[in-house]
């Protein structure tokens, strides 16, 4: 199921969301910081070796670190509407 | 940062104590809402890699090289290696003349492994080549090694892997670094040793003992449960490692290693780089930093400032510490 055009930016979100929830076995919304829900750098890779295996792109770490959930996937759903992958 | 005025020297007993047990600690760093307030910043300077000192890909299957040294590029950990309460610590062990040569982030997540039981006095271990020479003494190579300051970023816990420590170890080396070991990451998380699930992050630390046969005895060991900002100074050269993580996914454990050596010891002896933990760092860019005194021998390339600007200013101890 890709989600690597824009129109799927929703289904993108909540994907990271249900990912990011699933590694930290809580429930997380679209605003709320990975880090400050208890994420790490470990988590950060896991996350981004799904993302890469399922759309060939990864979240920009600094990203992921510094804005809420939301905001770091409409950062990467960016990137992957101007450069799809292969 | 003249300011004569002693509050950190260890005291006559103090250094009695340390030179007996090879280590002081706990000792407060930093509140632990001040310590998780700075971590927090820190995590997200430690992406941005636009200033580190080595490459990204220097990375090795459990160890990440290229976060050697971001006290070069990172405010936060700049400010870190020159903290009074822990540099003025040190100086009273090892003189006011102090070079900070080496910092290191050392995490554990769920499920990782135990570090073995290791003592470091050349760091030559996992790299072939010693890292730092102390002066040879009588036409001998000198017994050296480092003070490390290790200071608990997260708390440490014996859930979360937190370090062990055997008091009064550290003169005498049950390991000869020069032997080498071999490098094989997929052993990682696989070993027990002493019913203890540890490695040495894709090598195992064994293979450098000088006797076979021997075994490290456990019933010296304690656990150093640590509150966040809390640090422990210890040489190098001390037996020490680490519980595994069997705690929870979110809690994982972070220490900050930051390395000292006096200025008389030649750091990375003729080395242009180093290869250690499946990885390789270039060390064109790299310098030592003096955190406190003078540097009178100039045998190091030393930097004064982080590649951010931030000005190194050496603490000056040479009124309240003797050599």
């Amino acid at each position: 199921m890709p989600v690597s055009t824009p129109e799927g930016l929703r289904e993108l979100q909540d994907l990271i969301a249900e990912w990011v929830g699933e590694f930290l076995e809580t429930e997380v919304s679209l605003d709320e910081n990975f880090l400050d829900l208890g994420g790490h750098s470990l988590i950060a890779m896991n996350l981004n070796t799904r993302l890469q295996q399922r759309f060939g792109h990864e979240l920009d770490v600094k990203t992921l670190f510094e804005l809420p959930l939301g905001d770091a996937a409409r950062e990467l759903h960016g990137r992957m509407a101007a450069q799809p992958a292969a | 940062m003249g300011d004569h005025t002693s509050n950190f020297r260890l005291t006559p007993e103090e250094l009695a104590t340390f030179e007996e047990q090879g280590f002081i600690g706990p000792i407060k760093v930093y509140e632990p809402e001040e310590m998780e307030r700075r971590w927090k910043e820190i995590r997200r300077a430690i992406p941005d890699r636009s200033r580190a000192i080595y490459p990204e890909d220097s990375l090795g299957a459990v160890t990440n090289l290229s976060n050697y040294d971001r006290h070069l590029d990172i405010d936060l950990l700049s400010e870190h290696i020159m903290q009074r309460a822990i540099v003025e610590r040190v100086a009273s062990i090892l003189g006011p003349d102090l070079l900070c040569w080496r910092t290191e982030f050392f995490p554990k997540y769920q499920g990782d492994e135990g570090t073995d039981w290791h003592q470091a006095a050349t760091f030559a271990h996992s790299s072939g080549s010693p890292q730092i020479q102390w002066p040879s003494e009588n036409n001998a190579p000198a017994f050296g090694g480092t003070i490390t300051a290790w200071t608990a970023f997260t708390h440490s816990t014996k859930e979360n892997g937190c370090l062990q420590l055997m008091p009064g170890t550290h003169r005498v080396m049950n390991y000869d670094e020069s032997r080498g070991m071999s490098y094989n990451p997929d052993t990682i998380n696989k070993r027990e040793k002493e019913s203890i699930k540890r490695g040495f992050f894709g090598y195992d630390y064994r293979e450098l003992q000088k006797d076979p046969d021997w075994r490290p005895d456990e019933s010296k060991a304690f656990s150093l449960v640590m509150q966040p900002g809390e640090c422990v100074i210890f040489w190098s050269t001390l037996m020490h490692g680490s519980l595994p993580h069997t705690g929870s996914r979110t809690d994982y454990r972070m220490g900050f290693a930051t390395r000292f050596v006096p200025t008389q010891v030649k750091v990375y002896p003729g080395l242009d780089d180093v290869s250690e933990y499946g990885g390789t760092i270039p060390l064109q860019n790299y310098g030592a930093v003096l955190v406190s005194g003078k540097d009178e021998y100039g045998i190091n390339k030393l930097t004064d400032r982080s590649r951010r600007g931030h000005r190194f200013s050496p603490w000056d101890f040479r009124q309240t510490v003797g050599n």
